[in-house]
This record gives C-alpha cells, sequence and structure tokens, in this order.
C-alpha cells in the first residue's frame, strides 16, 4: 500500500507540470492584456509598454514560461498583477472560508442524501420513494443562484431568522451550506438508491437473509457497506470540486471564498493568480482522487493494490 | 395691549424655534457607517488606484491638496490656498501646518513632493503615470509650500488633483510596506485603515486628530457583496446604512416605497453612454451612414423601458455640469430621416449595406440596449449582429480597431471639456488612450490642442463648444444618455452629500447617524 501510494505520488509530478504548461499557454493565447485592463477603460500606451516591460510581459513566451516554473519550484508564485498581492498568502487566506463551507454542505449532502436513498430502495415504489425521488429530481435540476436566493429571501429576509449574506459565525454558514448540498445530496440520494437496489439483488445478500439475519443487519452492513464504493468515489469528486471553489454561492451570499478568486483572476487576465488557483485545485483533486482510491480497499477487501 | 403684544411675541418666537427644532437636530457622534461595494478594491495605494470602489474607499483615509465641493468648484484641503503664475505654468501651494498622518508625522511639501514623484517613477508601475506627464518638476521650497512647474500651461490642471494619484502618502510607511502599502494603507484623511478580509469587508475608524475636526462616526465598514440584489436586502433589512446606486430592476419599488422615496438622492454624473462607429471602417467611414444610424435609434423608449428613466437622453457629447457644456436640442428619433440619408449614402432601404457587428461587454443591462438598438436599425434597413464578449476581450478588440459599432460609456476622471472631446475624439488618441472611434478631423484636433493649453475662460469654452458641434455632425458616436448618479440612504442618515463626480466621492467624515 506505501509502495503504492509512494509510486501514485511520484505519477502526480507529470501531471502537475502539464497542468501548469496547459494554464500556461491558455492564458497567453486567450485575448486580453492584463496590464490594458489595470489601465481602466483608457490606457496611455507609453504607460502600458512600461509597465509591461517592468513586469516581464514582453520577454520571449519560453523566457516566461521557465522563469514562472524556477519560481514555483522554490515556492515563489509571484504576486498578483490585479492587486499586487502575494499569490500563495492570498489563496491560502481564502481556504479557510471555503473549507468550511465544502465540510458543511458535504455533512448535509452526505446526510440527506444517503439517509433518504436507503429509505428510497429499502421502499421502494412507496410514497416515500417516489417523492423523494422527485424532489432529488429537482434538486440536481435546480440552478444554485435561485435556490440561493430563494433561501436567502425566505430565512433572511422575510423571517429575519438567518443572515442575508457575509462570512461570520455558524449561523452565516447556514444557508449558504445548504444552497450548495441540495445538488450533491440529491445527486447521492439517487446514486444511493441505485446502487442499493442493485446489491440488494445479489446472491449474497439473498443468503445472508436465508442464514436468518435481522434485516437491520442486512441492510446496514451487508448492504450499505458495498454501496459506499459509489458513494465515496461521489463524495470525493464533490468534495474536491468544492474545496476548488464554488464561485455562484460565494457570490450570492459574499462568501470570500476561493471560487470568487478564481473567477475574478481569469477575467482580468491575472496569469499568477490563474496559476496559482489551477495548480491549488489540480493539488486537491489529484489528493482527493488518490483519497477515494485508497478508501475502496478499505471499503472492499477484494481490493488490493500492490 | 402690552399683555397681547407679550402673547404676540411668545407666539412668534414659538413659530420661529420649533419648526428649526424639527429641521435640524445637532450632529451626534458615535456609531459605524455600514456600506457596500459590488467588488473587492483591487488597491487602496494612490499610485495604483483606478476604479472608483478603490477610490471610495481610499478617499476616507488620504488626502489631497484640493478636492471637490457638491458643485465640482475647487475647494482646499491640505492646500490653504495658491497661486497661479501669470503664464499658467508655476502653482504654488501654501499647505495648512498641523496636518497630520496616522502615524502620527507631520505632512510637508516634502511629502507631496515624494508622493507624486513616486507615481512618475517607472519602478513604481503607477497606472496614472501619464496623470502627471504635463508636469516638468516639482519642489518643496519650504516646510509649508509646495511648488508645481508644468510644462506649458494646462486649463484643466486644478480639476485634475482630486485624482487620486495626486493624494499625500508617507514616506516611511510606504517603505516599510513595500508592494503591500495598497494591502495596509496609511494616510492622513479622515478615517483610519483597520482591517481587510479581502472579498468580505474592509474595516475603517475614525481619525481622531483629522485637521478638520473628527469625524461624526466612530467608524466605517464597507462590505463586499457581489449581487446588488442582495446588497438592497441588506439595506432594507437595515443591516446598511447607504448604498452608492439603485439597480434599475428596484427602481420603481423603492421610488415609490414612503420609507425610501425621501431618501433616494439623486445628481447628473458627467458620464455619457454611447454607441462608437469605427470611422476608418467601411461602411461606417461614411459620414451619412453614421448620421442615419444617429436618427435611427429612439433614445427615449430605452431610456423609458429600460433605463427605468433613471437617466437623461444625450443631446451631445459633453453631459450637463461640466465647464464647456451648451445646452443643445435631442437628437432627434427620426426613422424616414435616417433611410433617406441611407438612401443618399447609396443605400436605399439598406441594401447593399453589409450585417454591422456591434460588439459589447457582457452585461444584461447593455444587452438590452443593444438588443433595442438592433431592433430600431432593423426597422431602417440596417442589420446588426450583437457581439458579447468579457471585459479584457472587448477592450483589445476596441483598441485594436477591430470593431465597427460598440457600446461604451465615459465618465469623467476629472471634470473639463479636455477630458472628453480632447480624450477621445483627437486623432492622437486612436485606440487605448480613447479615441476607440478611430476618428480625425484636422479641425478637431486643432481646437482641441489650443483649448488644451489655455486657461479657463469664456473663450475656451467656446473653442469646445465648436468642437462638440463638428463632431456631432460627424457622428463618430450615436450618443445615448447622460448618466445620472443614484445613492439611497436609511432615513436616520444625516449630512449624506457628494460631488458631481459620483457618490464614490461621499465625505463619510460629514456623515452622521440621527438615532
Amino acid at each position: 500500500m506505501i509502495n503504492y501510494i509512494i509510486r501514485r505520488l511520484f505519477l502526480t509530478i507529470p501531471t502537475i507540470i502539464g497542468i501548469i504548461t496547459i494554464t500556461f499557454l491558455l492564458m497567453y493565447v486567450v485575448p486580453g492584456d492584463p496590464v490594458r485592463i489595470l489601465m481602466g477603460q483608457r490606457g496611455d500606451p507609453a504607460t502600458i509598454a512600461m509597465i509591461r516591460k517592468e513586469m516581464g510581459l514582453d520577454d520571449p513566451i519560453m523566457t516566461q514560461y521557465f522563469r514562472f516554473l524556477w519560481n514555483i519550484l522554490r515556492g515563489n508564485f509571484g504576486r498578483s498583477y490585479a492587486t499586487n498581492r502575494l499569490v500563495l498568502p492570498e489563496i491560502l487566506s481564502r481556504f479557510p472560508a471555503t473549507l468550511k463551507l465544502a465540510l458543511a454542505s458535504m455533512v448535509i449532502a452526505t446526510t440527506i442524501g444517503i439517509g433518504a436513498g436507503i429509505v428510497s430502495a429499502t421502499k421502494q415504489y412507496s410514497f416515500f420513494d417516489y417523492s423523494s425521488m422527485v424532489i432529488a429530481l429537482m434538486g440536481v435540476s435546480a440552478p444554485v443562484f435561485w435556490v440561493g436566493l430563494l433561501l436567502m429571501w425566505i430565512f433572511g429576509y422575510s423571517l429575519g431568522w438567518l443572515p442575508i449574506s457575509g462570512y461570520g459565525g455558524i449561523t452565516y454558514l447556514i444557508l449558504p451550506a445548504i444552497t450548495l448540498g441540495v445538488r450533491p445530496a440529491a445527486y447521492i440520494a439517487r446514486m444511493t438508491r441505485s446502487s442499493f437496489l442493485e446489491i440488494l439483488r445479489q446472491d449474497y445478500i439473498r443468503t445472508a437473509r436465508a442464514k436468518g439475519l435481522s434485516e437491520r443487519r442486512v441492510i446496514y452492513v451487508h448492504t450499505l457497506r458495498n454501496t459506499l464504493i459509489t458513494v465515496v468515489t461521489i463524495l470525493g469528486m464533490e468534495f474536491a470540486g468544492l474545496l476548488s471553489g464554488a464561485v455562484l454561492t460565494e457570490t450570492i451570499f459574499a462568501w470570500p471564498g476561493i471560487g470568487r478568486l478564481s473567477v475574478d483572476a481569469i477575467m482580468k487576465r491575472d496569469h499568477p493568480m490563474v496559476q496559482g488557483t489551477v495548480l491549488f485545485t489540480a493539488i486537491i483533486f489529484i489528493f482527493a482522487n488518490l483519497i477515494v482510491d485508497i478508501s475502496y480497499a478499505f471499503l472492499d477487501p477484494r481490493i488490493r493494490y500492490e | 395691549m402690552k399683555k397681547f403684544l407679550g402673547l404676540l411675541v411668545v407666539i412668534l418666537l414659538a413659530l420661529t424655534i420649533f419648526p428649526l427644532y424639527g429641521m435640524s437636530a445637532t450632529p451626534k457622534y458615535g456609531g459605524i457607517i455600514r456600506t457596500a461595494v459590488m467588488s473587492d478594491p483591487p488597491t487602496l495605494d494612490p499610485a495604483h488606484i483606478t476604479d472608483t470602489t478603490s477610490d471610495m474607499v481610499a478617499r476616507q483615509i488620504f488626502d489631497g491638496l484640493v478636492d471637490y465641493d457638491e458643485n465640482l468648484k475647487i475647494v482646499p484641503v491640505i492646500a490653504k490656498n495658491w497661486t497661479i503664475s501669470k503664464d499658467g505654468k508655476v502653482y504654488t501651494f501654501n499647505l495648512r501646518q498641523g496636518v497630520k498622518f496616522h502615524n502620527g508625522r507631520e505632512v510637508t511639501a516634502e511629502d507631496f513632493k515624494y508622493s507624486w514623484e513616486r507615481v512618475m517613477n517607472p519602478a513604481t508601475k503607477s497606472e496614472r503615470a501619464n496623470f502627471m506627464e504635463d508636469i516638468a518638476k516639482v519642489e518643496a521650497p519650504s516646510k509649508y509650500v509646495f511648488k508645481v512647474t508644468l510644462k506649458e500651461p494646462r486649463g484643466y490642471f486644478l480639476q485634475m488633483l482630486p485624482y487620486s494619484c495626486f493624494w499625500v502618502v508617507p514616506k516611511e510607511e510606504v517603505e516599510k510596506s513595500g508592494a503591500d502599502f495598497g494591502n495596509k494603507p496609511v494616510g492622513s484623511g479622515p478615517f483610519k485603515f483597520v482591517s481587510w478580509t479581502h472579498d468580505d469587508k474592509v474595516v475603517l475608524e475614525a481619525n481622531k486628530d483629522y485637521f478638520a475636526g473628527r469625524p461624526y462616526a466612530d467608524g466605517v465598514e464597507i462590505r463586499i457583496i457581489p449581487d446588488e440584489t442582495v446588497i438592497i436586502m441588506e439595506l432594507e433589512k437595515g443591516n446598511l446604512e447607504w448604498y452608492e446606486n439603485i439597480p434599475p430592476s428596484e427602481f420603481t419599488r423603492l421610488s415609490e416605497d414612503p420609507k425610501w422615496k425621501d431618501n433616494i438622492i439623486s445628481k447628473p454624473e458627467l458620464g455619457t453612454y454611447y454607441i462608437g462607429m469605427n470611422c476608418q471602417k467601411p461602411p461606417l467611414n461614411n459620414k451619412l451612414v453614421r448620421q442615419a444610424i444617429n436618427y435611427a435609434i429612439n433614445r427615449e423608449q430605452i431610456i423609458k423601458t429600460i433605463m427605468r428613466g433613471m437617466v437623461q437622453p444625450a443631446t451631445g457629447i459633453l453631459p450637463p455640469g461640466i465647464p464647456g457644456y451648451s445646452k443643445r436640442a435631442p437628437i432627434p428619433y427620426d426613422p424616414e430621416k435616417a433611410k433617406r440619408l441611407l438612401k443618399q449614402a447609396g443605400y436605399p432601404d439598406g441594401k447593399g449595406l453589409p450585417t454591422l457587428e456591434l460588439a459589447f461587454n457582457k452585461n444584461a443591462t447593455h444587452q438590452r440596449i443593444v438588443e433595442a438598438i438592433q431592433a430600431d436599425l432593423k426597422k431602417v434597413g440596417i442589420n446588426v449582429e450583437p457581439m458579447q464578449m468579457d471585459w479584457a476581450q472587448y477592450l483589445e478588440k476596441v483598441d485594436r480597431g477591430e470593431t465597427q459599432l460598440f457600446r461604451l460609456g465615459w465618465i469623467a476622471d476629472y471634470p473639463d471639456a479636455d477630458n472628453f472631446l480632447w480624450v477621445l475624439f483627437n486623432s492622437k488618441n486612436w485606440g487605448p488612450p480613447g479615441n476607440g472611434a478611430y476618428y480625425k478631423n484636422a479641425k478637431v484636433d486643432e481646437l482641441t490642442d489650443r483649448a488644451k493649453t489655455m486657461v479657463q475662460s469664456a473663450a475656451r469654452n467656446s473653442l469646445y463648444k465648436q468642437a462638440e458641434s463638428i463632431i456631432l455632425e460627424d457622428a463618430p458616436w450615436a450618443p445615448i444618455y447622460f448618466y445620472t448618479s443614484w445613492a439611497i440612504k436609511q432615513p436616520y442618515v444625516e449630512g449624506f452629500t457628494f460631488s458631481g463626480m459620483g457618490p464614490f466621492t461621499v465625505a463619510l467624515e460629514k456623515v452622521w447617524l440621527n438615532k
């Protein structure tokens, strides 16, 4: 297992270099000059030329690329073109807000999703099954900004039970976490249900029931554990996605997370910040994948990593 | 009789005193002024500010030599008074004594010299270095005298000075913070910087040693809320004291609500929203086609249905309130005249006219305006294809002259006709410096070049009037509307005023909370 993890970690190096290179090239070819954007609507050509020179943007592309790689190797992600702030501290300063929101929404999504999925599967074709699956379908389809504004209008504006927007204690977290948790909850519920139903039809479940195990044990030990492989895969990817920012939810609730930072950087052609946020996201996805793969071995003893 | 007269005096006194008592209470100290902006300020370093969001926050922390009053008149701030040499080239500012930076050190002429030279220095990479290009030298002949010598006289020089790049910064703090000065600014303004959580809020506290007396409020909290619907919800719930805009979608409701209708403040803003036309590209290189487009647009309809009457139809290039503005008749909506002009240009009923691209940057309101213009132009036989782009890509396309028709708005950097007519129409400024229409007329060039070097006078204004008339006849733009600033405040917010430059120029030190 340890060898497998080390091998996987080594394999991430070419992946990361590939991601850096592709992002660098994309930012280079996409129209829009970061310095021109800094100037506002009116830009004095001499001033633009002076700033581009100072920033090294006029150097040949290969010089810029290797300078960038060399700086990253030394842990220097540079300063944002748009704000002149250091890239890495800026990303890290947003991480607690993003992590809080991601964790809270995943707790909501997992609890509701797995719970509703199990009940739906064990009571197939019941009223609960139909209604929860219709709600799940709505949850998957409902646009995030609509859910967010609706929740905000009911619980923040009309009832005044919770803050409308902003970043702060637990009360500020509830509405954005629900907004962000709705779609994964619906998705998890649907996947749990179908996976559960499939496993319930397996021979080993029939055997478990035939040997006289209680229904409770059949469901929670024999079926649930096998369902978890599917659920963990979804959870891993959803969580990684949430950790790299949830721009719509962050925008509606004025939550200072990584999503807003990344989108703003792209709009302003802020190359160092785009590189920083893309790299950060890539690393999160790589590790999330690794953790999901390792967890398979714990969930299913048949899976072994050599 | 004596008794009666006595009673009369008492009644008269009561009538005099009571209305006054009801009208204006004594300003109260204390409380926090909360407001919101839609995006995180890119920087709070005066050398790098180019946007009104950063300006609004930073102007609470910094001061300059002069500022605008409510009517855009130049009033002293750190400069006590000033003299201008006869040739209009030397400005000598006498500074107030005892003005202190937030670190306790006194502001002197050397600080202004340092601050302005810092903007000029290429190593600072100031986006507004070109604002200093008229300056030959800056000197500090004594502790409280700051002298500026211009290369040539500039009629608008004083009007430029409230711009953020001319504010004063303390050298020792800039050197201590280095590139992070914009993150933890130290100035001499009415509020001191306390903290900034990016994309969340900026917190300021009252500068109790402010030279003009401490601000009424104890502090200011500026939240960053990217969605205006949410900002209005927060305001209505009492979580914000004021906001610098009213979205058109909320305007009718708020302006009819008894709680808010008397707390909405509007002022003409020095800006013009327009459709630019690339004068070098056929068929728009034909003046008649450009004129036809001008007559084919129903401005009144756009303003009524899309802008909810929140702006005024443009009658020219220069908005009202700017020196040199001349009142003109509205540009008529006359589709028949547009058709006649098209015919004269060789495109009867638009036949032979290629489909024109109308570029605009992504924004719901711009899109609706562009679609309305597309429908208007279609009626006279001009086919237009809207092209939506993000700001960065859009700006590059306009700069390079790759557009045919394009949407833009211009809001003055400083209140002077030069900032419109020279910047946007002089052929020296083709492309990024402002003339995106790639317009060239030798007479306009000559008039705007000449007016630039003249001191403020009726003769100078008359040159601008002539230049504007020529431009309107040549029609490189179809001006759509003149901007109006809107702000909304809580009923208990008193002393809230801003200059004609817009609500971002609000002087929060004069605001007090009557609750």
